[in-house]
């Protein structure tokens, strides 16, 4: 493959891989019932979420070496184990909800309750893992995803008074009948599913899995600083769309078929169809990067071989690994939880669990030992030191407001 | 401060990549161990350092397997209970020993300069016999994505 | 042969010749002899946990906004060279020497 394909492939990827189950629960929701008023969150986080990948990236291609393989070094054995209990469970609850929200999607597509679809998508995301090559695996998904862009053609064919909104999302303030605390709880759950912490973690175990090296660095950096601002956008015109569509007419998410409105609405049927494409591909993929996440954190701290490029006869730990962790997603989604709920609950506490992630990859990422000269230049460790005092106040500020607001009703 | 490249060494003696002077905790301890094939055998879980009385203590050996980590995780409470389990079961559960000589290098991954000592993958044959081994496709390299 | 983990010395409290608290072991540094073993050269002694732990100081190079933090949190930092070490305790590690004598620099330790 030539290096122009695997750029566009790749960047495509990134775009259509930014979005999963909590982007796509989260921007609706807010939109609809705060308007524009937090649309200021979705740049912030993806400025955070480039910054870090592309150090997670660049300690991969650089080392070869995965960034959660480095956690527990830097952090030692007890408070590295604390780390990945508190990021494997909120990640195994992010899983579960990507799983609800596949189910969701085929239930849209189907008329068939969801339930039903759950063990089914169970299997597949396990069959995937099983078998899938990893860089087709990825590909397809991101790809499929691309689908998503029907959210941005719906929004324009809305026909928007973009003036309105642009002022909109200039004023920061809850719109009038919401108080500040439950305000401030979901800028954390939009916060939250834009830094998404499992997809660094997969992101970065992923580089492992393609065998990146300092060649690919270049490449690397163009996906991130491209792909995910672009992924955003989407991010961003779902949130208008029902800022547009559904805040004025007082119409609350609390179904993923609520999302689809503004497509329907403007596109009709054949909108809907690619909204539900869409949503697959992204829940999907997003299952798959959750499940592995899971998989790839756990085995990283214990030192076991681990991935999908080894046969999983050498990776028998890690295997065994990913078969519990696909039944445990599946058995929280059948115990009837709503799926939306979950993953309110999974991006709010993945916001709380980012220092976690985030700090140990911006220790390393120091680190001359590893990454030579390529460690982090002046500009780059300012910016990271913002965000890291950023994401300490997130997570000092969640579980309060949480409890606040009871969770944002 | 040193800033230079290739790991915590301030000079290179006469080994490939041994650095002269290390910090245990920072280089050595907590990394991932790689045997000669690169294949992963576990993480550097404790070192162990003895002596002839009267005379510095010498690296002795890298320690891996639960054996080694359990202690750890619990801190004092665990070395206690090691103590009392060392004195019940002498042989119980012994971390795998690797002794140093038999390290390529120490950063930023512990390469040994064999394969992996058989202890260490008594869980992972276990699993693959049987469960892994048992799922068809078990036996695919999903690397012809490449 | 009596052996010891490196694991257990990890955070074992220093005192100085006077029995004055010096901090708690935060690392150990190891120097490779002629047969291509390694012996130990001494300690690293400090009262911050959180700084000490993550290797600044080694090839680490604190980010540049957090020089000033760092190294304020390094400031107790001590390197115990084997030969001050008068003995090696269960709970305690006493030193041979006072305080005040102990430099921070573990890097000079002879090559």
């Amino acid at each position: 493959m030539n290096r122009l394909t695997s750029f566009t492939l790749g960047f495509l990827t990134a775009i259509g891989g930014f979005l999963d189950i909590g982007d796509i629960v989260a921007n609706s929701l807010v939109g609809a019932r705060f308007g524009m008023s937090l649309a200021w969150v979705i740049p912030v986080g993806v400025i955070g979420v480039c910054l870090f990948s592309e150090m997670a990236g660049r300690v991969t291609a650089v080392s070869g070496r995965p960034v959660f393989d480095l956690v527990r070094e830097r952090l030692g054995a007890r408070a590295g184990l604390a780390n990945l209990l508190a990021s494997s469970a909120i990640t195994l609850l992010v899983f579960a909800a990507e799983i609800g929200g596949v189910a969701l999607a085929l239930e849209l597509a189907s008329s068939v309750h969801y339930l039903l679809w759950v063990p089914v998508v169970g299997f597949l995301v396990w069959a995937v893992i099983w078998r899938l090559p990893f860089e087709r695996m990825e590909r397809t998904y991101g790809l499929l995803g691309l689908a998503m862009v029907v959210f941005a053609v719906a929004l324009w064919r809305l026909g928007p008074d973009w003036g309105a909104l642009w002022h909109d999302a200039l004023s920061p303030a809850p719109p009038s009948g919401e108080d500040w605390p439950t305000w401030w709880y979901y800028a954390i759950a939009v916060f939250g599913a834009a830094m998404s912490p499992y997809a660094v973690v997969f992101f970065s175990s992923g580089g492992v899995e393609e065998r990146w090296s300092a060649r690919d660095l270049t490449l690397q950096r163009l996906n991130v600083f491209f792909g995910f601002p672009l992924g955003g956008l989407l991010a961003l015109s779902l949130m208008a769309g029902a800022a547009v569509l559904l805040h004025p007419a007082g119409i609350q998410v609390d179904h993923l078929s609520q999302a689809t409105l503004p497509v329907v609405v403007s596109l009709g049927k054949v909108g809907l169809v690619i909204a539900i494409v869409g949503f697959f591909a992204c829940t999907f993929g997003a299952a798959l990067e959750a499940g592995l996440a899971t998989g790839y954190g756990v085995a990283q701290y214990f030192g076991w071989s681990w991935g999908k490029s080894v046969r999983p006869v050498q990776a028998a730990r890690f295997h065994t690994l990913l078969l519990a962790t696909v039944l445990a997603g599946t058995a929280i989604v059948l115990t009837t939880l709503d799926p939306v709920k979950v993953t309110e609950y999974a991006i709010v506490l993945s916001a709380a669990a980012l220092p976690l992630t985030y700090l140990p990859i911006f220790i390393v990422a120091n680190d001359r030992g590893y990454l030579g000269d390529r460690v982090n230049s002046r500009f780059t460790n300012i910016v990271a030191t913002v965000y890291l005092f950023l994401v300490l106040l997130v997570a000092a500020a969640t579980l309060p407001l949480m409890l606040w607001t009871k969770a944002g009703q | 401060m040193n800033t230079g490249r290739g790991g915590d060494d301030t000079g290179h003696g006469a080994g490939p990549g041994l650095p002269r002077v290390m910090r245990l905790g920072f280089a050595v301890l907590d990394r991932q161990i790689l045997d000669v094939d690169g294949v992963a055998v576990g993480k550097v879980d404790d070192v162990e350092l003895s002596w002839e009385e009267g005379r510095r203590p010498v690296l002795s050996a890298l320690l891996t397997d639960t054996g080694a980590l359990g202690p750890r995780l619990s801190g004092r409470l665990g070395r206690t209970w090691r103590t009392l389990l060392g004195r019940l079961r002498p042989s119980g559960d012994l971390p795998v020993r690797i002794p140093p000589d038999q390290v390529h290098t120490f950063t930023p991954a512990t390469r040994l300069t064999r394969p992996a000592p058989p202890q260490t993958r008594v869980v992972e044959d276990w699993l693959r016999t049987h469960l892994i081994e048992r799922i068809p496709g078990g036996g695919h390299a999903d690397s012809d994505g490449q | 042969m009596p052996t010891v983990t490196a694991s257990s010395l990890l955070g074992r409290e220093v005192v100085d010749r006077s029995g004055e608290r010096v901090g708690a072991v935060h690392d150990i540094v190891v120097r490779r002899r002629d047969d291509g073993g390694y012996e130990m050269a001494g300690f690293v002694v400090g009262r911050s946990a959180l700084a000490g732990r993550f290797g600044y100081g080694a090839t680490l190079a604190p980010p540049t906004p957090l020089h000033g933090l760092l190294a304020w949190l390094r400031r107790h930092e001590r390197y115990l060279p084997w030969e001050d070490v008068a003995d090696i305790g269960e709970e305690v590690i006493r030193a041979s020497v006072a305080s005040a004598d102990l430099t921070p620099a573990w890097r000079a330790e002879p090559r």
